[in-house]
């Protein structure tokens, strides 16, 4: 992401940077106050910085982008690449890939194009799938199918990775981390533009708390570096506590969306009252509700460190005085 | 309202580290969405600390929680 802004003010000279959600996932989920709440934050810092052109390169932010801010030209940023050309720096893999259109891509022929044409112009190789371009299938992402029912989703993911033999290259984020979920190797046109490690098609799927934590260090890098600015995150409390998984706890978090922060309030909680409960073989077991989930955090103590074990969660609320 | 009792409740050789008691089986009061149950669960007898086993939560809770949320 750095190294593609970078690159867009090296060529294009000014351009600023927005980093906000287009509220695709609260339009899939039928959020409509939300939407209308977001779309207003959205057209208001557009006019502030004089209604700019907008680049994206997220497939469903254009579309999102595109019914929010009427009036404002969104443009891909693979449309725009095409005009320049490939970055210097990119690389041309060797083998075969095949391309993969995300959901949001179907009706737009335009970014299908400016996509294969990309690759066509860094020389790389490719095939298409059977299903593909306005006929293109869901990576099981798609309408928040992954989180509302994640057995389907899983099953709609691993259908969709394993209809190519070649490794998938696509241009969006969430078609490349969910095939790579499901143990495919697939890359993001980014991966290819902007590379950073040599196997990025098998690089793993970066899970919730991870994703979510990126986010945060992308934002502090940017304030602090580039703009020179000190929107320094201040550590939450709860962010202090030491803390490691077990593989089984990652898994069961992953599977349960339970965030590292959840598990950290959870234990803060437990160095500050001392509640918690102990069984006979050494298994602590506690308890937490920082909002409306309850958070079950099993794990070890080291000295200060906890090392969790396994972790469970309902929303049904205990009444009487639980942490 | 009667008592519902969970077969997944019955968890043993869990103490309360504040209050070195062991667990006994007692009502609890659950609340979600607007509805109330009382359900036999092992809690703390001096603090009242329950502990929700992982079975339970993510079986009959979380099938009560959705019924719940389709209602
Ligand atoms: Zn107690």
């Amino acid at each position: 992401m750095e190294a593609a802004y970078a690159d867009l003010r090296a060529r294009l000279g000014d351009v600023g940077l927005m980093l906000q959600c287009c509220g695709a996932p609260a339009h899939w989920a039928g959020r409509r106050e939300k939407i209308g709440e977001l779309a207003g934050t959205l057209n208001q810092r557009w006019r502030e910085l004089g209604e700019p052109r907008i680049i994206a390169a997220c497939p469903s932010c254009v579309s999102m982008l595109r019914q929010e801010l009427a009036g404002a030209e969104i443009v891909s940023h693979w449309t725009v690449l095409r005009e320049l050309g490939p970055p210097e720096g990119a690389v041309t893999p060797q083998e075969v890939l095949a391309v993969n259109d995300p959901c949001a891509a179907r009706d737009d022929r335009m970014v299908q194009e400016d996509f294969r044409a990309m690759l066509k112009m860094m020389g790389v190789s490719f095939v298409e799938p059977e299903l593909s371009g306005d006929l293109t299938q869901c990576c099981g992402y798609g309408g928040l199918l992954n989180e509302a029912n994640p057995e389907l989703g899983k099953r709609v993911s691993e259908l969709r990775a394993g209809a190519v033999n070649e490794d998938w290259v696509t241009y969006c984020v969430m078609c490349r981390d969910l095939f790579a979920k499901s143990g495919k190797r697939a890359l993001h046109l980014y991966d290819l533009l902007y590379p950073r490690s040599d196997e990025a098609a098998s690089r793993p799927a970066p899970g919730y708390s991870a994703r979510r934590e990126n986010r945060v260090r992308l934002r502090e890098g940017l304030l602090r570096e580039l703009w020179r600015e000190s929107g320094e995150h201040v550590a939450e409390p709860h962010e202090t506590v030491a803390v490691t998984f077990s593989d089984k706890a990652l898994e069961a978090m992953e599977t349960r969306r339970i965030l590292k922060s959840d598990v950290q309030k959870v234990l803060m909680q437990v160095r500050e009252t001392g509640r918690y409960l102990v069984n006979d073989d050494g298994r602590r077991l506690a308890s937490f509700r920082p909002a409306v989930v309850t958070y079950w955090v099993e794990f070890e103590q080291d000295g200060e460190a906890f090392v969790v074990q396994n972790a469970w969660s309902h929303r049904m609320c205990i009444k009487g005085g639980q942490p | 309202m009667s008592v519902i009792k969970v077969p997944e409740a019955d968890v043993s050789g869990w103490k309360c580290a504040a209050c070195g008691e062991e667990l006994v089986s007692m009502p609890v009061e659950l609340e979600y969405l607007e509805s109330l149950f009382t359900v036999e669960l092992p809690a703390c007898p001096a603090c009242r600390f329950v502990l929700i086993p992982e079975e339970l939560a993510l079986g009959k809770m979380h099938q009560v929680e959705q019924l719940l949320e389709d209602k």
